[in-house]
């Protein structure tokens, strides 16, 4: 048992960030193909909506360069907006699909999927 | 001389009595007490009442008693009135009782004194305990005629071919327990015998929904985001077969001071069904089928109307896959319930005899047809008689038996209680429809699916459930990356509830572990592992507020969090065979 959670922490450190690269998170069950694979509803909460967009394959976990966006600067930005815009905005995310949760780039993407939109005044 | 008085005195006491036993007149009143419950008695005197009224039927020697005793002797299996009944058949020497008391004879589910009076009553008629062979067809081309008390008509609806007995109701007019009528007497044979489990939900959730005005802005803003699902499963012997769909609408509207507004609407619709044919013990074949679709809409409008930003995205997905597997999970939770109510009934001395499965099933059947009742009314005085009937509740409930009977049949710790083992591996086909921006991967793709469920039931407070799925695309073109994904968790849950049963709420903790590869150069192997630990309070049985705290390290970033999540539902109500 020892050395099981041994190796996995050695698997845990190996996938992680080693600095120079992004942390691109684990995926979620339904991060590719449609709704065959089922996918549950995220929190409407910026951290869980900024979570499913990490298991989607939309964001990393945590990009390597600065101000790239990743799932830290996903929170601020939805904890930027104003309430009712940003309730859009998670609802959009909880919502839709992982395909259409993508971005251009993702998953080291250069801007904001499109739910985002949501949130423009 | 002295003998001579005593013979004279008893001969005038027996005629003096014998126009009160053999009155011919008292006969319809005497049935009459029987069929009915009279106005302003309550029911353990009417039911004494009609013990001493069979028993004057059974002296009266009136033939006109024979029909009633020949319903009370096939119905009243669990009441003394019963054997009263049997054995004034006897007395009365009518051969039309025979059919009766050889079926009554020759039951084995009948406890064994009946049996033998009804041996001792045929004696008396002339006939054989046991009942002749039927005759040939041709020999009797008429059908003979139904016992008088049976319901011979077909079950309303839903499949109850089962027949594990009659209505339950009282006779029509008749009031029940409570002294009010009821309107529609719940059915006791809802489920087929091959039946081992069957669920319905129905669920609405909002997560949000505001109106509000500021006059600093002169700001009107409204959103809503809300969503409903309906869910039905039967579990049979041979087959398997469920359905839902689901519907969550999101939307927003801001409307400022100025030309400037923006309105928002986000519509999912999508449902699924899935069958499953046992081929042997534990195996199956599958197959499936989903479909979604969304329609999202966003409009903005600012101060300067030529800046205005207008957006439609439609997508839709068509999925089937086909597979096979071993096990099933059956939701216990129905029967667990059952369990506790006896447990309820042996904790309060009020527990006559178990409650075995088929009184179990006539118990669920009840709950099942009373599902949608606004109220517990129906659920209780049918459950109630029920189980006087059986011989399980010894008594009318005391004030403390009956808050814990409502407690335990609105309890919604028996609801979705999983329990087996299930391992399935299927082969899916989808096609994918995204023609709006921004472009996203759309067309046919094909996947590997595993599922695994292993589900245990610790007792009636603690449940043990563990869950594995993998997925890995398969026939991608060249070039086109082939992910996968292997998720685990598992959760322990413990119900608690207060001394006198009321369930207050459950406390769950659980792990989880996942591993992924997007198959790209790009990107690195993900590997994540979490906890969670959560307090539910409930309220009724599908509505609840969960608050939990979290822990996930993903991909060497610690995470700590905590949410509340809640849901109102209106409908959760299910049926299992056995409770093992």
């Amino acid at each position: 048992m020892r050395s099981l959670l041994l190796g996995f922490a050695l698997v845990l450190a190996t996938a992680a960030c080693d600095g120079t690269e992004d942390a691109d998170g684990a995926r979620g069950s339904c991060a590719s193909g449609g709704a065959l694979s089922g996918c549950a509803d995220s929190p409407t909460t910026p951290e869980g909506a900024c979570w499913r967009l990490v298991e989607c394959g939309s964001l990393p976990v945590d990009a390597a360069g600065d101000g790239d966006r990743d799932w830290g600067r996903c929170v601020g930005a939805l904890e930027g907006l104003p309430t009712g815009r940003a309730e859009l905005v998670m609802a959009c995310i909880a919502s839709s699909t992982c395909d259409e949760l993508l971005a251009p780039g993702s998953p080291h993407p250069w801007e904001w999927p499109a739910c985002f939109a949501y949130g423009d005044q | 001389m002295r003998r001579l008085t005593y013979v004279l005195a008893a001969a005038l006491a027996a005629a003096a009595a014998a126009p009160a036993l053999a009155q011919p007149a008292d006969v319809p009143t005497l049935i009459q007490l029987i069929d009915k419950q009279p106005a302003g008695v309550d029911r353990p005197t009417w039911k004494e009442q009609r013990r001493d009224a069979a028993k004057k039927l059974a002296a009266s020697g009136d033939k006109r008693a024979v029909p009633t005793l020949i319903k009370l002797a096939d119905a009243e299996a669990f009441d003394v009135i019963g054997e009263i009944a049997i054995e004034g058949l006897g007395a009365l020497g009518d051969k039309s009782a025979v059919p009766t008391l050889e079926k009554i004879a020759a039951d084995s589910s009948r406890d064994r004194q009946q049996r033998d009076l009804a041996k001792k009553a045929l004696a008396k008629l002339g006939a054989p305990a046991t009942p002749p062979p039927p005759p040939p067809p041709p020999d009797d081309p008429t059908p003979p005629p139904p016992p008088p008390d049976r319901d011979v008509s077909p079950p309303d609806d839903g499949g109850g071919t089962g027949g594990t007995g009659g209505a339950i109701a009282p006779p029509d007019g008749v009031p029940d327990l409570l002294g009010t009528r009821t309107p529609a007497p719940p059915s006791t044979d809802r489920f087929a015998p091959d039946v081992l489990a069957q669920r319905e939900e129905l669920t609405f959730a909002v997560g949000a929904a505001s109106l509000g005005y500021d006059s600093v802005r002169d700001r009107t803003a409204f959103d809503l985001d809300a969503s409903g699902r309906y869910a039905r499963w039967i579990d049979r012997d041979k087959t398997a077969w469920g359905a839902e769909a689901g519907a969550r609408v999101v939307a927003g509207y801001l409307n400022p001071e100025g030309p400037a507004r923006s309105r928002a609407v986000i519509v999912d619709i999508d449902g699924g069904g899935q069958f499953r044919a046992y081929a042997g013990p534990g195996v199956y074949g599958i197959g499936r089928a989903v479909i979604a679709g969304q329609l999202q809409y966003l409009s903005v409008i600012r101060d300067d109307p030529m800046d205005a930003y207008k957006d439609g995205r439609t997508a839709a997905d068509l999925g089937v896959a086909i597979g096979g597997g071993y096990g099933r999970i059956i939701d216990r939770g129905p029967r667990l319930r059952v369990k506790q109510l006896e447990a309820l009934l042996e904790a309060g001395r009020a527990l006559g005899r178990p409650i075995d499965d088929d009184l179990a099933a006539k118990l669920q059947s009840v709950w099942w047809d009373t599902r949608r009742d606004r109220t517990g009314f129906r659920q209780l005085t049918a459950t109630v008689a029920i189980l006087r009937e059986a011989g399980v509740l010894l008594g009318e409930p005391d004030a403390a038996t009956t808050f814990g009977m409502i407690e335990v049949l609105r309890d919604p710790s028996y609801d979705h209680r999983q329990d087996g083992i299930d391992v399935s591996l299927q082969i899916g086909e989808e096609y994918l429809l995204r023609e709006d921006e921004p472009a996203v991967p759309e067309g046919r793709t094909e996947l590997v699916l595993v599922t695994a469920t292993a589900a245990r039931q610790l007792g009636l407070a603690s449940e043990a459930i563990a869950h594995l799925d993998a997925r890995y695309r398969i026939l991608a073109d060249d070039g086109v990356p082939a992910p996968w994904r292997v998720g685990a968790d598992a959760t322990w849950r413990h119900f608690v509830h207060a001394d006198h049963g009321e369930l207050v709420g459950a406390f769950d903790v659980g792990a989880r572990l996942a591993a992924s590869d997007d198959d790209r150069d790009d990107t690195d192997l993900g590997v994540a592992i979490g906890g969670t630990a959560g307090w539910t309070w409930v309220f009724n049985r599908a509505s609840s507020v969960r608050a939990a705290a979290d822990v996930t390290l993903d991909a060497g970033e610690l995470f700590i969090g905590a949410r509340i999540t809640g849901s109102y539902g209106f409908l959760d109500a299910g049926f299992a065979r056995s409770a093992q």
